[in-house]
Parts: structure tokens; C-alpha cells; sequence
């Protein structure tokens, strides 16, 4: 036992002795670094027009190059943020017919895809094509730029490609940024179809022929992605800040976190707001919290009792502890916003936003001339993944409790909570919604328009949805913002939602790095990340 | 009592084997009967999976169609998915997908699950039987010498350790052991998978890399498989060495008061050669028995160290296929786990045989 114990101590001191031998530094390639980020979750796909995990939209923005894209403008951190103003990208230029329903866009001649080959109107045409009448979701945004037909999209020549809108629309550049209408290669795309899968969507979800920046390079399922500059990028090589980005899958959020103390990762996501600060005051490390318009709302269900009753929804909303939410579950990185049109978005009004007073005399006041002097029980349902939710839920009950409000949490499974909401029926439950077009319109037609399939609280006025109609089809901004105005007007007093938070976008980077560009998709730009020794 | 008696005993007369079968040795009806069991366990395991897993609240198709959708285009998943048939429809074509070797497609990825498990398996079997085998080399002497120094400070010594190792959570001890060895000490290189950033796989012939590197002749890979599979190996072992050296103390108890013991002590064996040859024989039953529970909770239950060392093993799959209700995923990993343990529980079997004369069959 003795000769056991002996062998033991010697494997030990062996293993450690080895694991000494074999760190190797992680090296730069030639002059340009390589960023490796720390992600927190994996790629399922890069299909460009299916539904996909959140991180798989990283990896397509920088795979698929649209027509045009928004102009980034740094702000005062440094970061890059997309505004609402455009630049060809895949187009050279464009123009707009005087009634805003004609875009003709000439395409560079010297842009093409990874495999060589130009990138032509034909190929944009394809895309479209695919995303109308083909798999996936894409069918339900180009209404948003009065498109719904293939016709509408027509090659003029092998350069020269035309949108003819069935009305104006307000969105139509916007949409067209997106980088789910990024190139897709007509001729790969033929050369991978199938009889089953005509639009070779197997093909794609696990391949590309790049019309963007980068080229995936190693595809490694739940370890690891190697993103490598596209040779053939028309904006040439000193676009790239980087020789290559390594996309990193590391599930646990303590783990990143030390990787990005110790220095061997560059870029880190989802961490979470409790430990922000303690990062932020490590001199290496530079935690960016970037405002956005993703919107955390409490839905009450408007065709459910008790929720039907407005004087309750009302209630409701004054008693709810906004500020402390904001300090305690987001640690201050976030903001209340006071409209169903989110905080940074054009035509954002607080004005008629008036349940923050904390006056709960005037909430139990509501709640009595409602019938429910006495209160009510209610489950209040959150997906138990989202930990934000489920604190935030807490300081619900809290406040609810104040005004005679028994709140039960019920949390689930995020696969049932979808399933549950997209029932209809589910009366009280926190739901949080982005809008990609990051327009007011945008947001309401999929949340509060009568009928919408996302209007999970049943919300319904004809009013609002003139007015929504309205100002997704004009393209005159004084109009717009008046029809915004009123919109919020009527929303906002009649109380479908409480109006919860706005939480900063978070990127924890080492000081060294630089370049953070977001669109209004969220996801990073790979070739704007650098970074000094 | 021997097995065959015990399945006697509970009536599985069920299984009528053939007379060949029955007129053989022993042995070999042993095997047929333990085989003929085995399948009925894995019928029932893909029968109650399947069920368990369609029954769980959440339509993946509504998640797969994202959160724009609209009922048709969650329609046209259902469709798609095979999920708008009567639940035994689905039954049916998942048992016979499966009777050829198919587990069906993730929906996530589209990916075939098999292809998907046998890609993650190699990551998961290497860091658990590694940890097994430090296991075993920590927990077998460890509960030698508390037997042997029975009541003495030795003895409470590592009592408290495999106490310790039993109760300390494995996230906790995870992420500690990964702060003191790699984020204060730099003795284990950062917790991301297992090689380098840069470093290639070795040519794949078992899909372990530190076999495969040793195959290969490169010793650079060797060394960095090595380094960054010996901290999260330890992390495990520490946690399972815990109930391998309770149960060989014990077995080891049992047996050196036997009377066979004292009379070999009597006769003057040297305690050495009482305790490893005579007695460690004796004790080991148990001690294989607990070590192939040991084992099969490496393989299936590894998710929280494969999580925090970022190693991309079969546990972390299924446990984000779970999140998404992926069925095929989530079946897949549930049937390969249950085969798992069954061969386990089968090569347990024989090898009492081979350990104790004493169980002879039939």
C-alpha cells in the first residue's frame, strides 16, 4: 500500500509538472492581432434566412454583405454605433423615384464572393427571391418596405438592380440593411439544391459562400469558430483590424470572467450585472454597457380577468418598484423607459407616462372602483433561464403586495414559457422584445397591433392601429412623429404593458481592445476589433 | 445470492429462451439471459424517453420558428418536424428510424444526433476515464489505509475527505480549482476545451487526444492534452474518490474480521500480503460494484464540470438540447447513457465471476 501511495504522489507531481510544460502562449499572426471573444452561447446554424440562436446572428453579419448598411458614428465611449443613415455596401449607390416607391441600386463591380466569383443583381434578386417566397421567417419583414412579391424585384442588368415598393414605406432602406438580405450566391446555391431542399438551405446552415467581410475558416460545434478575412472583401484588406476572430463557446459566465481577468480571452459577453462593477475597476479591463431599445415589459393579459379592466392595468403599473428593479436586479445598467416605444428610439415621449409616483393610495383607489377593493391572487409566469426576470419578478410581488396584489411566480422552462404565451391566454407574465428596425412602428405592429401574433396581451384599438398603419407607410418625418405622439398617448394610458427596463448591452473587453461596432442588430463587427500589445 | 437466482427469483420466466440456449453451460446461458434482459431494459428505456421527453410543455416548433412568427409558419415546422401527427405516429417512425441505427435530426442544428453525440463523446469518455482511473488510484488506498488503521487519526483523516468530497457542490470546487490552479497558480492553462487555441487535433483514431497524440508520436499535443485534461479530471476524481474509499473502508473492514483473515494473520502472513492478496480480493466486490455507478454518473453526469471548463462532452449537449426541448437530442443522449449503463452493469456482472469463485453460475 505503501508502493501505492508512492505511485500515487508521483502521477500527481507528473500531471502538474506537464500541465506546466505545455502552456503555450496564444500568438499573434504576422503584424494584425487575433481577437479571441468569449461568447455565451453556441452557433446552431448560419442558415441565413431561418430563425437562429442569438449567436449565430454574430456569425452571419459578418458573413453576408447587404445592399446598403448604416453608418456607424462613434460615441463617447468609442464605441461604433449604427445610426438611422445608410451607405451602400453591396451597392455603390442608389436612388429613390420622388415618390419613394422606385430604388434602383448599382452594385459594385468589384465586390465578390469568397469563391471569386462577382456578386451580381442576379444574386441579389436570388436573395430576395429566397427570402420572400422561400424558407424561414423573412416573408413577415418585407412588408415593412411594401414588398411582398418576388416581381417586385427586378434585374435591370448584370449590375443594376430595382425595388419597386408597393407604396412608400418608411423602413425600406432600413430593412434592406439588415443583414439577413446580405448576398447569397445564385450559383452555389443551384450547384447545393436538391430535389427535397431547393433553396439548399441544408447546405447553408453549416457552409457559406461569403459575400461579407469574413470567411468561416474552422467550424468546431460547442468549442470553437474561426472567422478569417474574406480575401475578396470589396473593402480591401486595411478594412481589418484583425488577422483572424475566434469565435469562443464558454457556457459559464465565472469562467469567462476569469478568462478575460487573466487576459487570454479579449472579448467577453453575457456577464451578468452583479459583477460588472468589480470588473470594471480591474485597470485591464474595460466593461462597455451600450444602451439599447431592447424593452422588459410586464404583459397583462387585456381579454383576461382581471386584467380586461384598464383601472387595473393602471393600478398596476403605479405600484411597481421601477427604480428599485433597476438598482438592485440591474445594478444601474439600464433605464426605466415610460412608453411602449423604448428609450433612444425616434419619437420616444415620456410625457404622458404618469404611474411612477409611487402614489399607491391613487393605485388602491383604481383597484376599488374596479371591483377588486380586496385585491386578487395572480401567477405572475417568467422563463426561470432569464435571472433578471425572475428578481425582477420578486420586487413585482413586493410592490403588488402593497395594494392587496398576491403574486405567485411561476417560473418555467423557456421552451414552455413560449409555448404558453403564444396561447393567448397566459394573464400576467414578463416578456422583453428588440426591434431590428429599431422603429416605433416596427415595434408596435408586432406587439400591440390588434391581431399581431407577438401581441401576446391581446392589446386591441383601432385607433392605434390606423395610426400605426399610417406611419409605417409615410415617409415624412413631422407626420411620423405626430402619429408616434398619439400612439403613446393612447397606449401608455391604457396600460397593456408595464413599462419595465431597458438593460445595457453588455461587452466586457481587455483595455487593449478597441473597435466595438454594433448595428441595430446587436451583433459585433468582427473587422473593427484591434487591438495594441 | 448469484444473479441468475435472483432473476429466478423475480419471475423473468418472461424470456423463454431457446432449447439450444438452455442445454448449453452455464455460462453461456448466463450471457444469453443477462442479453435478452439487457434489451428488454433499452425497450423500455426508449419507450419511456420518448414519452417523457414529448410530453414535456413547450412546442419546439414555435421555438424554432423564432419570435416573429405566425401560426402558419409554426404550421409549416409542425409539419416539417412530424410533430402535427398522433403522438404514437411519431412513436412509430422514431422506432423505426431507430431499428436502423438512426436517432433522428436535432432541430436546431438539422445535424443527425448520432453524428452530433459521436463528435462530443470522445471529450466527455476521455475526461471520464481519467477521472476514473485517479479516482480508483485515490479512493482504493485511501480506503485500504483507513481500514487498516481503523480508529486512528489516519482513519479520521480520510474520513473527513471522502466526507468532504461527498458534500462539497462540484460547480463550487469547479470554479475554485479553476481560480487557484490556472487564475493565482498558472499551473493549468485557461479552461477552454481541450487544446490550445492554435494547437490542432491529433489524427483522429480514438478521438482521445491524449491517445491519439501518443499514436501519432506528438508529444506537443500530448502535453497539451494532458494539461488541460488533468484539472478538471482532479476536480471530478476528488468528488467521486469519495464514495469509492467509504465503501472500500468498509468492505475492507468487513472482510479483515473475517475468520479467514485472523487465521491467516495467525499463521504468521506477513499483513501486507493478508491485506492486498487476501483481503483486497475479498473486498473488491462491492468496491466494483460502486465503482461502476462511479463510472456511469462520469459519463452522464459530468454537465457541471463540462459547463465550467468549457469541454464540449455529450453532458453539456444534452443539457442545452433539454433548454430547447430537442427531442431527438434529448432521446439520443438518454439511450446512449442507458446502454452505458447496462454494459456496465453486464461487465460487473462477469467480473464477479472472475473476482469470487464463490458466485458460480447456474
Amino acid at each position: 500500500m505503501k508502493r501505492n501511495s508512492v505511485t500515487l504522489s508521483c502521477l500527481l507531481i507528473v500531471l502538474v509538472l506537464v500541465g506546466l510544460a505545455a502552456r503555450v502562449p496564444v500568438g499573434a499572426q504576422g503584424e494584425k492581432p487575433q481577437i479571441v471573444i468569449a461568447y455565451d452561447g453556441d452557433i446552431d446554424h448560419i442558415e441565413l434566412m431561418e430563425f437562429r440562436s442569438e449567436k449565430a446572428y454574430d456569425a452571419t453579419a459578418n458573413l453576408y454583405e447587404p445592399l446598403i448598411t448604416q453608418k456607424l458614428v462613434a460615441n463617447d465611449q468609442g464605441e461604433l454605433i449604427g445610426q438611422n443613415e445608410f451607405e451602400g455596401a453591396g451597392a455603390e449607390s442608389w436612388d429613390v423615384s420622388a415618390d419613394g416607391t422606385v430604388f434602383t441600386f448599382h452594385l459594385r463591380q468589384d465586390a465578390k464572393f469568397a469563391d471569386g466569383t462577382p456578386i451580381m443583381a442576379n444574386d441579389y434578386k436570388y436573395t430576395f427571391d429566397r427570402a420572400i417566397t422561400g424558407p424561414g421567417y423573412l416573408g413577415l419583414l418585407t412588408p415593412f418596405m411594401a414588398v411582398s412579391s418576388a416581381d417586385q424585384i427586378q434585374v435591370l442588368d448584370d449590375y443594376t438592380l430595382q425595388i419597386t415598393t408597393s407604396q412608400p414605406a418608411a423602413l425600406t432602406e432600413t430593412i434592406l440593411g439588415f443583414q439577413v438580405f446580405g448576398a447569397i450566391s445564385k450559383a452555389t446555391a443551384d450547384a447545393q439544391a436538391t430535389a427535397d431542399d431547393p433553396w439548399a438551405e441544408n447546405w447553408f446552415r453549416t457552409h457559406s459562400n461569403s459575400s461579407g467581410p469574413y470567411v468561416v475558416s474552422e467550424w468546431n460545434p460547442g468549442v470553437q469558430y474561426t472567422f478569417e478575412p474574406n480575401p475578396d472583401y470589396w473593402r480591401g484588406p486595411d478594412f481589418f483590424q484583425n488577422s483572424s476572430t475566434i469565435f469562443r463557446v464558454v457556457p459559464e459566465a465565472a469562467t469567462r470572467e476569469q478568462l478575460l481577468r487573466a487576459g487570454d480571452v479579449d472579448v467577453a459577453e453575457g456577464l451578468p450585472f452583479s459583477d460588472l462593477k468589480q470588473l470594471d475597476a480591474d485597470p485591464n479591463i474595460v466593461v462597455h454597457a451600450i444602451p439599447t431599445t431592447r424593452i422588459f415589459h410586464l404583459g397583462m393579459n387585456n381579454k383576461v380577468k382581471p386584467f380586461d379592466d384598464v383601472r387595473v392595468r393602471q393600478a398596476v403599473s403605479m405600484a411597481i418598484p421601477y427604480d428599485a428593479i433597476i438598482e438592485n436586479v440591474l445594478y444601474g445598467y439600464g433605464t426605466q423607459p415610460k412608453s411602449p416605444v423604448s428609450v433612444g428610439m425616434e419619437g420616444y415621449t415620456d410625457e404622458f407616462w404618469k404611474y411612477g409616483a409611487g402614489d399607491l393610495d391613487a393605485a388602491r383607489a383604481l383597484l376599488k372602483d374596479a371591483g377588486y377593493g380586496d385585491g386578487f391572487d395572480v401567477e405572475l409566469t417568467v422563463p426561470q433561464e432569464d435571472q433578471t426576470r425572475v428578481d425582477t419578478a420578486t420586487w413585482i410581488q413586493s410592490g403588488l403586495a402593497e395594494i392587496g396584489i398576491k403574486v405567485t411566480i411561476n417560473a418555467v422552462p423557456t421552451a414552455q414559457f413560449s409555448t404558453l404565451e403564444q396561447s393567448h391566454e397566459l394573464p400576467f407574465f414578463i416578456e422583453q422584445w428588440y426591434s431590428w428596425g429599431n422603429d416605433p412602428f416596427y415595434q408596435l405592429t408586432f406587439n400591440l397591433k390588434c391581431n399581431a401574433f407577438p401581441n401576446y396581451v391581446n392589446y386591441c384599438n383601432d385607433q392605434v392601429d390606423k395610426l400605426i398603419e399610417q406611419g409605417t407607410y409615410s415617409r415624412d418625418p413631422q407626420e411620423r412623429a405626430q402619429l408616434i405622439r398619439q400612439a403613446q398617448e393612447i397606449i401608455v394610458n391604457e396600460a397593456p404593458w408595464a413599462f419595465l427596463y431597458q438593460p445595457a448591452l453588455i461587452v466586457a473587453t481587455r483595455s487593449n481592445v478597441s473597435g466595438i461596432a454594433l448595428f441595430n442588430d446587436l451583433t459585433l463587427r468582427y473587422a473593427y476589433l484591434g487591438k495594441t500589445q | 445470492m448469484n444473479l441468475v437466482q435472483q432473476e429466478a427469483e423475480a419471475g423473468i420466466s418472461l424470456l423463454r429462451l431457446p432449447d439450444r440456449i438452455l442445454n448449453a453451460s452455464p455460462l453461456v446461458r448466463y450471457l444469453a439471459r443477462r442479453l435478452a434482459l439487457t434489451a428488454v431494459t433499452l425497450v423500455g428505456v426508449v419507450v419511456a424517453v420518448f414519452f417523457m421527453t414529448h410530453i414535456l410543455p413547450g412546442n419546439p416548433a414555435a421555438l424554432r420558428a423564432g419570435p416573429l412568427a405566425n401560426p402558419e409558419l409554426i404550421a409549416k415546422y409542425e409539419r416539417q418536424m412530424g410533430l402535427d401527427q398522433p403522438i404514437y405516429v411519431q412513436f412509430g417512425h422514431y422506432v423505426t428510424a431507430l431499428a436502423h441505427g438512426d436517432l433522428g435530426k436535432s432541430w436546431s442544428t438539422d445535424q443527425p444526433v448520432r453524428k452530433e453525440l459521436a463528435k462530443r463523446l470522445p471529450a466527455t469518455l476521455e475526461l471520464a476515464l481519467t477521472a476514473f482511473i485517479l479516482a480508483l488510484l485515490i479512493g482504493v488506498p485511501l480506503g485500504i489505509l483507513a481500514a487498516v488503521y481503523f480508529g486512528t487519526w489516519l482513519d479520521q483523516a480520510i474520513r473527513v475527505f471522502a466526507t468532504l468530497g461527498a458534500s462539497l457542490a462540484l460547480f463550487w470546487l469547479a470554479l475554485v480549482s479553476i481560480h487557484i490552479f490556472y487564475y493565482q497558480l498558472h499551473l493549468a492553462p485557461p479552461p477552454l476545451d481541450r487544446l490550445t487555441i492554435g494547437v490542432k487535433a491529433p489524427p483522429e483514431v480514438t478521438g482521445l487526444y491524449t491517445v491519439d497524440s501518443l499514436l501519432a508520436g506528438d508529444g506537443k499535443v500530448f502535453r497539451d492534452a494532458v494539461s488541460h485534461l488533468w484539472l478538471p479530471a482532479f476536480t471530478l476524481a476528488f468528488v467521486v474518490s469519495a464514495p469509492i474509499t467509504k465503501m472500500m473502508r468498509a468492505a475492507m473492514l468487513d472482510v479483515l474480521n473475517t475468520d479467514f483473515i485472523r487465521t491467516a494473520r495467525a499463521v504468521g502472513i506477513p499483513t501486507y500480503r493478508v491485506v492486498l492478496v487476501d483481503g483486497l480480493r475479498n473486498a473488491f466486490i462491492p468496491v466494483l460494484t460502486t465503482s461502476g455507478i462511479v463510472f456511469g454518473y462520469l459519463m452522464a453526469g459530468n454537465v457541471i464540470v463540462e459547463r465550467v471548463f468549457a469541454w464540449a462532452g455529450i453532458g453539456q449537449y444534452a443539457w442545452n438540447a433539454l433548454k430547447i426541448n430537442d427531442f431527438n437530442a434529448v432521446q439520443g443522449f438518454v439511450l446512449f447513457i442507458a446502454v452505458v449503463y447496462v454494459m456496465i452493469n453486464l461487465l460487473i456482472d462477469l467480473a464477479y465471476g472472475i473476482i469470487d469463485p464463490r458466485i458460480r453460475l447456474g
